[in-house]
């Protein structure tokens, strides 16, 4: 937890010295209140106050160990939910029987949706549907080529006729 | 509001189109709070642009309809499975998962809906009696109070949604606050942060952002985990016997107003009224022992006090434009959408609008219960979908909700980005809440910090001479230097000089 509070104070440090130079480059002296209407006035001080943040962020990840030590005591001591318990009523399956580690399933998913994200608007909607809902299943092996195909057709025309024609939304 | 209010706008619901409308959209959050990684927030956030072209008032109650169906579904899949559907059912799981191991599952069911149906009912009774009370105090808030308010709303914000670590809440909600500042500003009209894009002049649209940092960074945060789950209790008996519900009166009240209260604090959601009632309920309890083991009453605090959160959450939307939790910040935005301006003024410009609101809860609470105790078998049927099939549909319906408001691809891929930055941010344990209250007081804040110092030639005296302020000035202070790591910091560093001496 100390290694990832550095990396995302040193992030927060990043995005907050670009929104404060952002800040500093706009016009300070252009209205007749002069600094008190300033449009980068309130992003500046925004972008200090998160600059400082930052830095305790970084500062506590470094110097108070304490803290870590107290945050792993408070993790420990939070009642058991979430299905650990082997004799719970519900019990675990594998609807995915695709073997990936967490790292490759987090790149997968958001893969495939950026992928589904820009061909939206390029292709046919329920086209560009049909077939993200299919790579999807078949990506995380959730179930044969012919489910998996039923279900993409499915959710394309249903949500095409739910949304574009009852609902009256305009679809990508 | 007097009854009368109440009365006449209840008769003019009970047409079949309201009626229609608050039942599908009811069921419609049931089935997303009781599926696991789906959040009242998302649903609200999903019909908001789903349900863009629909009229404002049938508007008004399908995201009611929703926001009440979501609270109360994910007690489902806490009893039964030991996850909390939604966040606000954390605490269900303690005690209604014993209950369905030991057989009692559709009771346990029963019970939470019982006790939810309390929760909305004494937090409609609150929304009614205090928003007309704090609507005519917020008539005397001018421009300081605003901005003290919204800086006192992330403050209480941050340190209430990251009570181990309030330092990440601060982060969050401060991140909130720069990323409004994205496109147009109301005084000079001078594009910020835009670099020359006219789809950014507008700023960042807040659906699509809440769609994504609600929808899509919990698809993802689901996709992660390897395995799926299971219903293997039987459901029997739903119905509850009276005597166990208002046998236990005191904590129904107690956990009531918990809600109510906890609800109303800006950004404050219904996840903290649960944990607080289930500990307040606990430590008043004379069956303590039984709490953790399947005790009714715990299960009972904690329905009650997440559902009640409810009417409290909507008080300060109704009244200051200010939201009270997650999904009261989408209903808010869903209401500006549709021309409905919350606020001091809106006692004024829609007298009757308090009463509609009241009367919309009062009918979502009927539906609820109907449904939760009526079609407990088939909908538990959606939790045995497996996720690998149910995430990629939901991820369309993500896309359509974001693009449905602007008809903007721009949006969609907003939409993803804060998906991802929102998945990032809570697996290293920055909460999404503030990040939200931040983005939609951002303008507030702006505004009325740059128009105070305009009125008064920069002085800043007023913002701590004014009573208000000084009040949100002590409560905020109090809270930054109780909770803040800095004194913490230095400690350790002088005990690493110490032991190296």
């Amino acid at each position: 937890m100390r290694r990832s509070d550095m990396v995302s104070g040193s992030i927060i440090i990043v995005v907050a010295a670009f929104f404060g130079i952002m800040s500093l480059s706009m016009p300070w002296h252009a209205s007749e209140w002069g600094v008190y209407a300033a449009p980068g006035l309130v992003p500046l001080i925004l972008s200090i106050l998160l600059l400082s943040c930052g830095l305790v962020l970084i500062l506590r990840a470094k110097l108070d160990k304490a803290h870590y030590d107290r945050m792993e005591r408070l993790n420990a001591e939070v009642p058991a939910c979430g299905g650990e318990d082997e004799s719970d009523a519900a019990s675990t399956r594998s609807s995915d029987k695709s073997n990936l580690n967490e790292w490759q399933r987090i790149l997968l998913t958001i893969g495939i949706a950026g992928a589904y994200v820009l061909v939206l608007g390029r292709m046919p909607y329920m086209l560009a549907t049909g077939l993200f809902v299919l790579a999807f299943i078949l990506a995380f092996r959730g179930g044969s080529v012919v489910k998996a195909a039923i279900t993409a057709v499915a959710t394309a025309i249903l949500v095409w006729f739910v949304f574009a024609k009852i609902f009256l939304v305009t679809l990508p | 509001m007097s009854l009368t209010t109440f009365f006449t706008e209840f008769v003019k619901l009970l047409n079949v189109q309201t009626i229609f409308n608050c039942l599908w959209a009811t069921g419609f959050g049931i089935i997303v709070g009781m599926l696991p990684g789906l959040t009242a927030t998302m649903g609200v956030a999903l019909l908001t642009g789903l349900t863009f072209r629909f009229a404002s008032e049938q508007v008004v109650v399908i995201l009611i309809s929703v926001y009440v169906g979501a609270i109360y579904g994910g007690s489902r899949s806490a009893i039964l499975l030991n996850i909390p559907g939604t966040p606000a059912n954390a605490a269900t799981c303690i005690d209604g998962n014993p209950l369905a191991r030991a057989g009692k599952a559709g009771y346990a069911i029963g019970l939470a809906t019982t006790s939810s149906a309390i929760g909305t009912f004494i937090g409609l009774v609150a929304l009614a009696v205090f928003s007309p009370m704090l609507g005519r105090i917020a008539l005397s808030f001018k421009s300081w109070e605003f901005f003290t308010l919204a800086i006192f709303g992330i403050v209480i914000c941050g340190n209430l949604t990251a009570p181990k670590d309030p330092l990440k809440g601060w982060v969050a909600g401060l991140l909130g606050l720069l990323l409004s500042q994205i496109g147009q500003e109301s005084i000079g009209a001078y594009p910020r942060f835009t670099f020359g894009s006219i789809q950014l002049s507008g700023g960042l649209s807040l659906i699509p952002v809440l769609v994504g940092t609600y929808g899509v960074s919990e698809i993802i945060g689901v996709m992660k985990m390897p395995v799926d789950y299971t219903v293997s209790t039987k459901v029997e008996r739903v119905v509850p016997k009276l005597s166990d519900v208002f046998g236990y009166w005191r904590t129904i009240l107690r956990s009531g107003l918990i809600g109510v209260i906890v609800g109303a604090i800006p950004g404050v959601g219904e996840d903290t009224a649960a944990w607080i009632s289930y500990d307040f309920a606990k430590r008043r309890s004379k069956k303590p022992e039984e709490f953790g083991h399947g005790s009714y009453e715990g299960l009972i605090a904690s329905e009650t006090g997440n559902n009640a959160c409810i009417g409290g959450a909507i008080i300060p939307v109704l009244t200051l434009a200010i939201p009270g939790s997650a999904p009261a910040a989408v209903l808010l935005a869903a209401m500006w959408l549709h021309g409905i301006r919350p606020g001091p003024l809106l006692p004024i410009e829609q007298p009757a609008f308090i009463g509609t609101v009241t009367a919309i809860f009062m009918l979502s609470t009927i539906a609820m219960t109907l449904l939760g105790l009526s079609f407990v078998r088939p909908m538990v049927k959606v939790l045995q979908v497996p996720r690998t099939i149910l995430m990629p549909i939901i991820f369309t319906l993500c896309a359509v909700g974001s693009f449905a408001i602007n008809g903007r691809l721009f949006d969609v891929y907003l939409m993803l980005i804060f998906g991802v930055i929102g998945y990032f941010m809570r697996s290293n344990d920055f909460p999404a809440a503030p990040l939200v209250l931040g983005f939609i007081l951002g303008p507030m804040a702006d505004d009325n910090l740059r128009r105070a110092l305009v009125l008064r030639s920069g002085s800043l005296a007023p913002f701590f001479t004014r009573p208000i302020c000084q009040v949100l000035w002590a409560l905020t202070l109090f809270v930054i230097i109780s909770r803040s790591p800095i004194p913490g910091m230095i400690q350790s560093l002088f005990k690493r000089r110490e032991s190296r001496a």
